[in-house]
């Protein structure tokens, strides 16, 4: 390997090194590492001569190479300062525990966020040419200007892109997905991939162990599986023989030719397959995908070199309006990075507009606010024990301290305290990882515990501790000695105001969180809850898609009489999820500039009934009359384009075929609940093979049992998959599900961290307090009146603190809530459980404190002279 | 003089001694390598260098600065007289020891 004379030595490592290094030394030691790291360029990879240097530099990092004007403490010193540190830690128990648990709280926290974060940005970006790698979205624009942004492209489109326009090396196609059963032995196996066009393996450029994937261009019957995948088939020592060449046979007994086996798509990645058949296989059974009218497949380009994500997007912009010949319609493409496709997929008016990065920024921002909640109670604890030590700062200084050094030490004891809380915060991490992962759905390991890792951690105990240590520092290192020595412990005002204005901050804080961690359970709360316009309980959905019609009646007719059901019916899709639409639909008296996407939701005549959806005007279908398999019955939406209660009988037009109007249904919800109600076609079709079972309430056991016994007889080489109709509408929710009970946590988390402060702040407090309410106690005053004196200063700061969060809260909540189209609104109630709970907890936290000191016996307290 | 030294530095001293001129912190880890087969980090060594200095066996002078060091110069270091003496010294008395050492057939 030659020496490559371009990569220079890591920049931090050296800005390091110049900022600590005595100047004197400073040319012997860089210029030697410098020069070693040249040498070991030529005989190790450059990671590994990077991290040589990083470990040198910090190897030298110690006081003979120190600047003279570094902090020059003898070891004396420090050791004083440590032994003081834990003889101060011993003495105060109570308020290095409070210290360190509200520290390794927080910590906890953020790291699991912060664990959280590193996983959902580590989606798509394993691609070796990343920034090459783009996803082809389409703009699709309605007449009432609105856009919507489709993932998916016409067939011929491929073939188009890739071969006129310069800006694009490869283009790929692939479908939504597709599964291969195959025996092997005896059993049934299960592969789920994709059909897809051989260029896939080039735009991502996925390596192949055995074979390639040229095959694939001439011999559509051909297929390549990943390693996983022919593990599972030719078992564990399949590496051992060539196996391209050989024939895999699928259980209908087509067989397909083995042209290659590529290396496993790892798990954080939007696109994944444990196999692909060729796209031409594919275009053979389904000939009618050739259309520039049928948006069915993904698309994934390679931009050619030279070319940026913009540049190139400007090159196919119009590909659709030039080359559709049957239609002028204009449909322009957009380009999206690959790697941001997982964070970003929520798109508005054709413009990028989140998705979960949205989240990402949300749990990010709470860790880093929960972390300074943590720090805060560290300097308010602190500042508030100081004139508890105010003696010791005073001797120092008398017999010569220098302020400096005082800083130092204080500093050197809140690093201490941030150290032991990294340390228990890791064990903490070490024990819950398993319970996190479950918790966010992440299967996150150890990995992450790693040489940078360390070293983050290490930054950020010594930034954190600094941080934390730095109020004190100063304000004790600025005590007068005098005073501090006479032992006078009133603290001064400053002091007091600006301990004030941290607890105002960590209750802002606090507050604004149990507001927003209420709001989203409550939103979360009507979406699951919310009455759809169908009745989505005691459903169970299966496919019968693989049942031969004549098969499908038997089945049917059988599966009536079973145990547990109740009715069924046949759909082509989840009525409560409804992908695709159709701008085709025409009517006589239509506006031709109208240009409306239409939902269309393949149903049989049982569909209204079984799912109580109610027919608002007109009938239902009915199956004893032969002209309703053309009619149709549309929603109000659809109703209200086609002129409110006289579309009944209008004739409807779509998809080459015509019919009448028969009845308006009411609205319900086809969709997420972020989307309003669009309009909606329901047709009659024969084919639908998604069956949606009602089961007898409390008989879903039943019904499972029903459903598995007739699968076993009429398809017993498919895995029997079922589920719940509700269980997937949650599901949908599920991002929104994780956030709120990760907010929830980090609330109450929240809520102790401020408690612990609080109480730690009062109990000082009311010992400063203590003679005063034994004189007023001998004078006369009562428990109540004395508990007024110490309470309602907490009181008013907590009063304060939610007059300045609810504005804050009201702002925050309202952006979230405006990313629905069906939401709450933020009513008062939602404010007064935050208040609520913000106050019961204060007085919860301050009371056994306030009491006692209440109710102690005045003799006692006057005696401590 | 009543200085005694360990192992690495009598190692590093006489690789200094054998190196004659271009003696510095890189050099001499690589010479280390190449004689006992051992690797060293360069802040080990300078250490040792450094060490053999203040104990007044080793002076050292700046020199040339190359491009491959990013224009830093070189300390180069040269074995003082007490320097050669201490480890003439060690080997003497070294030879003597084993001139009476009885022949023991362990190789």
């Amino acid at each position: 390997m030659s020496s490559p004379k371009h990569i220079s030595p890591p920049g931090w490592a050296n800005r390091f090194l110049e900022w600590y290094c005595h100047e004197e030394l400073l040319d012997e030691i860089q210029g030697d590492l410098t020069e070693q790291f040249h040498k070991n360029l030529t005989n190790k990879r450059p990671g590994e001569a990077k991290a040589r240097y990083i470990l040198d530099v910090l190897r030298f990092f110690r006081p003979s190479s120190f600047k003279k004007t570094q902090i020059h403490m003898n070891t004396q010193v420090i050791s004083n300062y440590l032994k003081v540190a834990f003889r101060v830690f011993k003495k105060e128990k109570g308020y290095t525990f409070t210290n360190i648990f509200g520290l390794a709280l927080g910590i906890t926290c953020s790291l699991f966020i912060y664990l959280w974060v590193q996983d959902e940005l580590s989606y798509n970006k394993w691609p070796s040419n990343l920034d090459k790698v783009h996803n082809v979205l389409v703009n699709m624009q309605e007449s009432s200007g609105t856009i919507h942004t489709w993932w998916t492209t016409p067939q011929p489109l491929q073939p188009v892109l890739q071969e006129k326009y310069p800006a694009i090396e490869k283009a790929a196609m692939v479908n939504w997905g597709a599964s291969f059963i195959t025996k092997k032995g005896d059993e049934f196996l299960t592969l789920n991939g994709r059909y897809g066009t051989p260029e896939i393996f080039e735009v991502f450029s996925i390596p192949f162990i055995q074979g390639d994937h040229q095959m694939m261009f001439e011999t559509p019957e051909s297929i390549a599986i990943s390693e996983t995948a022919a593990e599972k088939y030719y078992g564990a020592d399949w590496k051992s023989t060539n196996l391209v060449g050989s024939s895999i046979t699928n259980k209908d007994g087509k067989t397909f030719k083995l042209a290659g086996i590529f290396k496993d798509i790892p798990e954080q990645s939007t696109l994944d397959f444990e196999f692909i058949l060729t796209f031409d296989y594919l275009l053979s059974i389904q000939p009618w995908q050739k259309h520039w009218g049928n948006f069915n497949n993904f698309m994934y380009v390679k931009i050619a070199d030279g070319y940026t994500t913009e540049s190139a997007q400007a090159n196919i912009e119009d590909a659709i309006a030039e080359n559709r010949p049957d239609s002028d319609m204009s449909a322009p493409l957009v380009l999206q990075p690959f790697s941001e496709h997982y964070l970003n997929s929520k798109f508005e008016n054709g413009k990028v507009a989140g998705g979960r990065i949205d989240y990402v920024r949300m749990l990010g921002i709470s860790a880093i606010l929960i972390i300074l909640l943590a720090s805060v109670n560290f300097v308010n604890l602190t500042t508030a024990r100081s004139s508890k030590r105010s003696k010791e700062t005073g001797i120092r200084k008398v017999l010569g301290a220098q302020r400096q050094s005082l800083r130092s030490q204080y500093m050197i004891e809140a690093i201490l305290i941030t150290l032991a809380a990294f340390i228990l915060s890791g064990i903490a991490v070490a024990a819950l990882l398993p319970t996190f992962n479950d918790l966010a759905g992440k299967t996150i390991g150890f990995a992450f515990f790693n040489l940078e890792f360390i070293i983050t951690c290490l930054v950020f105990i010594l930034a954190l501790g600094m941080l934390s240590g730095l109020y004190p520092a100063f304000y004790m290192a600025a005590l007068n000695p005098i005073i501090s020595l006479k032992g006078i412990i009133k603290a001064d005002n400053s002091n007091r105001i600006f301990r004030k204005g941290l607890v105002i901050f960590q209750f802002v804080i606090t507050i604004t969180m149990i507001i927003g961690s209420v709001t989203i359970y409550e939103q979360l709360n009507y979406v699951l809850n919310k009455n759809l316009g169908l009745d989505r309980e005691n459903v169970l959905k299966t496919n019968i898609w693989h049942l031969k019609e004549s098969q499908r009646k038997i089945y049917l007719s059988r599966l009536k009489s079973m145990p547990g059901i109740k009715d069924y019916s046949c759909v082509n899709q989840d009525p409560t999820d409804i992908g695709n639409s159709t701008s085709d639909p025409t009517w006589p008296d239509k506006d031709p500039e109208m240009e409306i996407y239409f939902h269309v939701l393949g149903v049989d005549p049982r569909f209204n009934e079984l799912m109580d959806v109610e027919i608002k005007e007109g009938r239902d279908f009915d199956t004893n009359l032969a002209s309703d398999s053309s009619a149709y019955i549309i929603n109000e939406v659809t109703a209200n384009l086609m002129g409110g209660s006289e579309a009944i009988g209008k004739e409807l037009s779509f998809w080459d075929n015509s019919g009448r109007v028969i009845g308006i249904v009411k609205n319900f919800h086809i969709a997420s609940l972020h989307t309003p109600i669009e309009p909606m076609i329901l047709r009659m079709d024969p084919n639908n093979g998604l069956l949606l079972v009602k089961t007898k309430p409390g008989e879903a056991q039943a019904a499972i049992q029903s459903l598995e016994a007739l699968h076993q007889e009429y398809s017993p080489e498919r895995v029997f998959d079922y589920s719940f109709m509700d269980v997937d509408y949650q599901n949908r929710y599920k991002s929104e599900m994780l956030v709120s009970k990760l907010m929830l946590y980090f609330t109450i988390v929240a809520v102790v961290i401020s408690c612990l402060g609080l109480l730690s702040l009062i109990s000082f407090s009311t010992e400063l307090k203590t003679k005063e309410i034994g004189i007023r106690k001998v004078l006369g005053a009562s428990v109540s009146s004395i508990l007024g004196l110490v309470g309602k200063e907490y009181i008013v700061l907590i009063v304060l603190s939610f007059i300045i969060a609810s504005p804050i809260a009201i702002y925050i909540m309202n952006e979230w809530l405006s990313q629905y189209a069906y939401s709450i609104s933020l009513n008062i109630w939602l404010f007064v459980i935050a208040a609520a709970t913000a106050l019961l907890i204060t007085l919860a936290t301050i009371a056994n404190h306030a009491i006692r000191s209440a109710t102690r016996n005045p003799v006692e307290s006057l005696r401590t002279e | 003089m009543n200085e005694s030294i360990g192992s690495l530095e009598e190692t590093i001293l006489l690789l200094v001694l054998v190196m004659q001129d271009e003696a510095y912190g890189v050099s001499v880890g690589e010479e280390y390598q190449k004689q006992t087969g051992k690797s060293i980090s360069i802040p080990a060594i300078h250490t040792v260098l450094k060490r053999l200095e203040k104990k007044g066996f080793l002076t050292s002078t700046m020199g040339g600065a190359t491009t491959e060091r990013g224009g830093r110069k070189k300390r180069l270091f040269e074995i003082t007289k007490s320097g050669y003496k201490i480890i003439a010294d060690l080997r003497d008395t070294r030879n003597n020891l084993w001139k009476i050492a009885p022949q023991l057939n362990m190789a």
